[in-house]
């Protein structure tokens, strides 16, 4: 049953609640519970709809004022915004898992993505091959978009290192490196599995970007931003996007 | 790698938890306690956040007379702390606690502290790791008492890499805690094992079932089982 049956029908209005949105499909069953935990393990998004005695809700309704306060709605500022929901790997499109396939046998944490970046969707499928993790992204058409090579950012050699601290140092009063990235970009002229052997199998050759995320204090306002920063062959800055990080209230406090 | 072993640690608290629940209610009696929570965090700047949080407790206990167990409201609580933070997402912070102890009673009590506290978080591949140093001064009328704690926690996304609305996190923790005292200083452990959900609008509701090991160095050694629910929002 779709939310806008739902919604046209009065008398499943009054007796029903809902949490959804109309592109959301609708999992009728008596126990809420059961339903919550299935849709906690769900790949696929959908709202429970559960029947509600006027009773039980005024009291359900009362408690969560007295306990939890009332809802204010803030909204979020811009920043970086990606979304990405983890995909078992039958969800993936074959292709993608045919291009990889010599790859992933002697992979290891194979994860599997679908990604939003606020435009366009992409797949995502992350692995550790020969002690390296990368991130290979497809395009919604299968076609590569690119791959990232994560490394820590002490173990990177000093080659790349310097140059970035260099920037950092003149730019920012002080500043903590917490990401680095290499994205290598498809070649023309080089076939999608010649690519893949190229920089999955063989030692990796200079990337198109760098990619850091950085803690900094900025050396006129004093003010401190989390940011990403994407640099070129040639260390000069490209981009800059501020990241919005996730709350870790729960964390510290 | 991290994150398979923190998942696999996860399995294995709510093992050793049913493990210690079990035991220790065949050891001795095992109180069991419900505390709903509500924080609100304002953050001011990229620097300064405050954040203030309500609690209150129910005690599950037995009422002698009519053999039937009753909720008991143990305590109503607020906290208040000012949080600053530091570069590589370090803060410090500084608050403040009061409490009112069996508030329904004829002779409610209660106390106040002031709490000095470090934290830091670090991220490990998916999973986001804290650790939190705490000192406690607790005035009540006629003492005081000196508190240090030291916890560590994790947050573990279930279906992506990063924790957006609507994703499930798992959440383990363990703390240690040290009164110190002239004649008998007591340790206790607080083992966390739950879950959360991140909610649109930066807000998140969590469930944990806590283990509390009081005073396990001490022949006054109790066990409390505490089922903690917290609604968290920031503004």
């Amino acid at each position: 049953m779709h939310c806008k049956q739902i919604n046209n029908n009065r008398q499943l209005r009054n007796k029903f609640i809902y949490l959804c949105g109309s592109q959301y499909q609708i999992l009728i069953m008596e126990s809420v519970f059961l339903c919550k935990f299935l849709e906690l393990f769900s790949t696929k998004r959908f709202a429970c709809a559960h029947r509600i005695r006027p009773k039980s809700f005024l009291s359900l309704t009362l408690f969560l004022l007295l306990f939890f306060g009332s809802l204010g709605l803030f909204a979020q500022p811009n920043g970086k915004t990606e979304h990405e929901l983890r995909i078992n790997r039958n969800e993936m499109p074959v292709k993608i898992l045919e291009e990889l396939a010599d790859f992933l046998e002697e992979a290891r944490r194979i994860r599997y993505f679908r990604e939003f970046d606020g435009t366009s969707y992409f797949w995502e499928v992350k692995f550790i091959y020969e002690g390296r993790h990368f991130s290979v992204k497809f395009n919604q058409d299968y076609s590569l978009y690119d791959i990232e090579f994560l490394t820590h950012w002490r173990l990177a050699e000093r080659e790349v290192r310097q140059p970035l601290i260099s920037y950092f140092e003149q730019n920012y009063r002080r500043f903590r490196i917490k990401r680095l990235q290499f994205t290598f970009l498809p070649q023309p002229g080089i076939s999608q599995p010649d690519f893949f052997e190229r920089i999955l199998d063989d030692a990796l050759p200079p990337p198109q970007f760098y990619e850091v995320e950085a803690e900094v204090i900025s050396s006129i306002t004093g003010t401190m931003g989390f940011y990403e920063f994407r640099f070129d062959t040639h260390f000069n800055l490209v981009e800059k996007r501020i990241i919005i990080p996730v709350s870790d209230v729960n964390l510290h406090f | 790698m991290l994150t398979y072993i923190f998942k696999k640690l996860s399995t294995a608290s709510l093992f050793i938890f049913t493990l210690l629940a079990t035991n220790s209610f065949a050891a001795q009696p095992l109180e069991i306690m419900v505390e709903p929570a509500y924080s609100i965090t304002w953050q001011l700047d990229e620097r300064w956040r405050f954040i203030g949080q309500l609690k209150m407790r129910q005690l599950v206990e037995g009422n002698d007379e009519s053999g039937f167990e009753t909720s008991v409201t143990d305590r109503f609580e607020f906290q208040i702390f000012a949080n600053y933070t530091l570069l590589g997402s370090r803060r410090i912070g500084l608050g403040y606690v009061y409490r009112l102890l069996d508030p329904f009673s004829d002779n409610p009590g209660h106390y106040h502290r002031i709490v000095q506290q470090y934290s830091t978080t670090w991220s490990a591949e998916n999973t986001r790791i804290g650790l939190r140093l705490r000192a406690e001064q607790l005035f009540r009328e006629d003492d005081f008492q000196q508190r240090y704690r030291a916890r560590i926690n994790a947050e573990i996304p279930v279906r992506g890499v990063r924790l957006e609305p609507g994703h499930p996190y798992l959440l383990f923790s363990n703390e240690l805690l040290f009164k110190p005292d002239a004649d008998f200083s007591s340790w206790d452990n607080r083992l966390d094992a739950g879950i959360g959900w991140v909610l649109p609008n930066n807000r998140r509701f969590q469930i944990q079932l806590q283990h509390r090991y009081e005073e396990f160095n001490l022949d006054s050694r109790s066990h409390i089982i505490q089922l903690m629910t917290t609604f968290l929002m920031n503004i």
